[in-house]
């Protein structure tokens, strides 16, 4: 029988001009792994809402949403609140309690669980997730990756036959990405719990996932297993840039037989369809080098004096105009090198410049004014107004002036409430907010988290517009396919000190481990492809392998 | 091993409410002394040597108490020495010596309780009370935290953007109030998620059980049961006039009868109940430790 079943749904918010959902219908069976995706603002939330009862949206609406035949709206209330789970977005703000433990049991105490009921569900459920340890810790001090192991837990503590997701792994880094879809997998295959996944970090998400929904506009634009959507898949759907690079590339080249979905998928299935003749691109002619605009000098930092150091000895310069991206695992010092630069922090040993000048030279906060300025990871933090163009005007009142040759146009943004902002709106609303101090360093950290393949483009055209104005960039970030497309050069941090640094294309074609999607699968046959755009232009070059049979 | 402080939060509040009030409420030096005397070896034996500072604190400014006492206080006959034309009594300065005890031996208590105290425990003796409040309450400090970091962050990226021009304190107040209205718009937006969160795991929809990590055992029960008893044989004797002192205008002791010493006896054994529980474990302890 069906688990979740929506039939012919159209629903639309009041006041506004066409439905949010149009006609939207399919099903899962039990113990189905579902992945919806489609660019932000489809309506994913919308339709996820829907299907658990106390969050339907108050939505004008027609056609129904079923949970094992029965309609949701008809469940009885602690059937509907055990039964379908749901985790959102943010990992902090979904936790309620200021305990662990206490989290966990909250769901049960809802219910009227028994004492001795919930002392067994907990054990279990901690040795199950791997969270003995921190029971007895207060929720704040957990990494974002174990803030949302936390909220999949006290939801499965329920015993949820249906598990709705709204990218969840949005605000994590890769690695705890990684881990908190390996467990979703995990509890898919142990305990079939059907699970509907929206998502738009679609890498590792596809190959585990047993149907792809493709939401466009408000309608299901496509619907089956992830190999037959994505054959048929338009080139140009929107949701295109989002899909693993293994997807992207057998599209870019047109390869024939199956779509591969994984790195080895590639490797096994499309390489062998060309040949190598060519085996590199042409280098692209060197950036002229230019005078530098930050650099450490044997830099050393950490929190508290009987800690241990952040910051080691770190060495290196960024050049005017260049944007250079940091790159680097969980706690190696990225986020710290940025707020030494920004004088936000102060090392112990060590010097750091800007534009020549050492950065103690810079007196009664000069350092900030037409210098440097550093937009932090959180972009929300950004904001104190009501409007974007309230916040704007704060700054400067002549900002139309300050910003005509902004990168973007901000005119449609200027009304909205900065909380009202898509996640790559807000990145490029801040952004346009720091151009008015007329920084010619600008440090952002990780800009690229939770954004959509598309806000994701927007912000990189952004930032590529403001180092032609001569800004210089460095960027902090995970997201090592962002670094490969649009770097200058790439630096990698480890334990606090710069390993290498170098152009994309030498830099990650050299790393092993820590590299790009097509430069592992390239790798052997081609040398230095490492963004589906190099792979693409070397397998056109080369042709298709001559079968002599 | 097993420590006072592991038992059942609700045995130990009751306890230790129990010896400190009776101390507050009772004018017997004797049932004082044992007081301050079990007190300070609890905590001695529970601290080590720590916390000088404290033990300064609270035995200093009580003896301080007793010093001064007679200087204000005219009271009392037998007069010891004429300072400044007043008059110090001996009277006086015993009644400024027991009520220094007495103040010592309940700050002793208190900083015991606090000490064995956390606020999981606190949270688990709301429950009694309702546990609704002790939900609100858990949410509360929750959210606490999460404020008190988000300003946190928002200060520090408004420094780093440069939104204080100038050194100037003006400015600094005029950015402080910014921020805090930012920070309820920023609380409004969280609670709605928050709140989300909460309806989907079905809070209110019926009678909700409340979770806790504490369980009742058999030594709790003892404990309680104990120490009510004690108490009560204290209080009716107090409650008697058993014993109460007469400081003004003469000391006058009540009479040492029956009353009397089941008052006192009870006291010492209610005073005692920590130190006698914590020798016992570290017995067993010491004995289970040598099978090993």
């Amino acid at each position: 029988m069906a688990s979740l079943a929506f039939s012919h749904l159209t629903a639309a918010y009041p006041e506004a001009q066409k439905p949010v959902l149009r006609d939207v219908s399919f099903s899962l069976e039990t113990g189905e792994f579902a992945v919806l995706c489609g660019a932000t603002g489809c309506g994913k939330t919308t339709l996820l809402c829907f299907a658990k009862r106390e969050l339907t949206p108050r939505c004008t609406h027609s056609g129904t949403v079923s949970f094992c035949g029965k309609p949701v709206e008809s469940l009885d209330a602690r059937t509907a609140a055990s039964q379908i789970g749901f985790v959102m977005q943010h990992p902090e703000q979904q936790i309620v309690t200021d305990r662990v433990w206490h989290e966990l049991a909250f769901g049960l105490e809802n219910l009227g669980t028994e004492q001795a009921v919930i002392r067994r569900r907990i054990a279990e459920i901690a040795s199950y997730f791997g969270m003995e340890d921190w029971l007895t810790k207060d929720p704040s001090a957990l990494s974002g990756g174990q803030k949302q192991i936390l909220n999949l837990a006290s939801v499965m503590i329920m015993q949820p036959a249906l598990l709705l997701l709204d990218e969840p792994t949005a605000q994590l880094d890769p690695l705890a990405a990684a881990e908190f879809l390996t467990t979703l997998q995990r509890l898919n295959r142990d305990f079939s719990v059907t699970i509907l996944l929206a998502e738009h970090r679609l890498g590792a998400v596809i190959p585990m996932a047993d149907r792809l929904l493709i939401m466009d506009d408000g309608a299901l634009s496509a619907d089956g297993t992830p190999r037959e959507v994505l054959r048929k898949l338009p080139e140009h759907a929107p949701v295109m840039a989002g899909m693993p690079a293994p997807v992207r590339l057998f599209r870019a080249v047109g390869g024939t037989g199956e779509c591969p979905l994984s790195v080895s998928d590639a490797r096994r299935t499309l390489l062998p369809q060309f040949s190598d003749r060519v085996r590199e691109l042409p280098e692209p002619a060197p950036r002229p080098e230019t005078a530098p605009a930050l650099e450490y000098a044997g830099v050393y930092f950490r929190y508290a004096r009987r800690g241990s150091d952040v910051l080691s000895d770190l060495t290196f310069s960024v050049q005017t105009g260049e944007l250079y991206c940091l790159i680097g695992g969980n706690g190696a010092g990225k986020s710290t090198a940025l707020a030494l630069a920004a004088g936000v922090l102060r090392a112990y040993a060590g010097k750091i410049r800007v534009f020549g000048k050492k950065i103690e030279d810079y007196k009664h906060r000069t350092l900030h004014q037409e210098c440097v300025t550093l937009l932090p990871q959180d972009v929300q933090t950004v904001f104190l107004k009501n409007t974007v163009a309230e916040e704007l005007s704060e700054l400067d009142r002549d900002y139309a002036q300050t910003l005509r040759d902004f990168p973007f146009d901000l005119t449609p943004l200027l009304p909205m409430h900065p909380y009202d902002l898509s996640g790559g709106q807000q990145q490029i609303a801040a952004l346009a907010k720091v151009m008015l101090t007329k920084p010619r360093l600008l440090l952002l950290d990780e800009p690229t988290k939770g954004l959509d393949a598309n806000s994701r483009q927007m912000l990189a055209d952004v930032l590529h517009g403001l180092t032609a104005q001569g800004v210089t960039l460095l960027v902090v970030t995970h997201d090592i396919e962002f670094a490969a497309e649009h770097a200058d050069r790439c630096g990698f941090l480890s334990q606090g000190a710069l390993i290498s640094s170098d152009t994309p294309r030498r830099f990650f074609s050299e790393n092993v481990f820590y590299t790009t999607a097509v430069s592992r699968m390239t790798r052997g046959k081609y040398d230095g492809a490492v963004t589906v755009a190099d792979a693409a232009a070397l397998m056109q070059q080369n042709g298709r392998e001559e079968r002599l049979t | 091993m097993r420590s006072f402080a592991d038992m059942n939060p609700a045995a130990v509040t009751v306890h230790l409410l129990l010896t400190a009030c009776i101390t507050i409420f009772c004018m017997e030096p004797l049932l004082l002394g044992i007081s301050l005397l079990c007190a300070v070896t609890f905590y001695l034996v529970k601290n080590g040597g720590a916390n000088r500072g404290f033990h300064l604190f609270a035995l200093g400014v009580p003896a301080l108490f007793a010093l001064l006492n007679p200087l204000w206080n005219q009271h009392g006959t037998t007069v010891l020495f004429v300072l400044n034309d007043r008059a110090v009594t001996a009277e006086a300065l015993c009644y400024g010596a027991v009520t220094g005890i007495r103040l010592a031996a309940v700050l002793y208590w208190f900083r015991i309780f606090s000490e064995l105290t956390d606020s999981e425990k606190l949270f688990y003796l709301f429950r009694f009370l309702s546990p609704r409040i002790a939900m609100v309450l858990s949410m509360a400090i929750r959210n606490l935290t999460l404020y008190r970091e988000q300003m946190k962050k928002i200060r520090q990226s408004q420094k780093a953007l440069g939104l204080y021009r100038e050194a100037h304190l003006i400015d600094d107040i005029r950015g402080g109030v910014r921020i805090f209205s930012v920070l309820l718009t920023w609380a409004l937006e969280n609670g709605i998620i928050t709140a989300n969160s909460m309806t989907a795991r079905g809070y209110g929809t019926g009678r909700r059980s409340s979770y806790t990590t504490f369980r009742w055992h058999m030594r709790d029960a003892v404990l309680l049961g104990v120490s009510l008893v004690l108490a009560a044989v204290c209080i009716r004797s107090a409650a008697a006039g058993a014993m109460h002192w007469e400081f003004y205008p003469v000391c006058d002791a009540p009479p040492h009868g029956l009353l009397w010493f089941a008052g006192v006896g009870a006291y010492l054994l209610l005073s005692l109940l920590p130190l006698i529980y914590e020798g016992k474990e570290a017995l067993t302890w010491h004995r289970l430790r040598s099978r090993i």
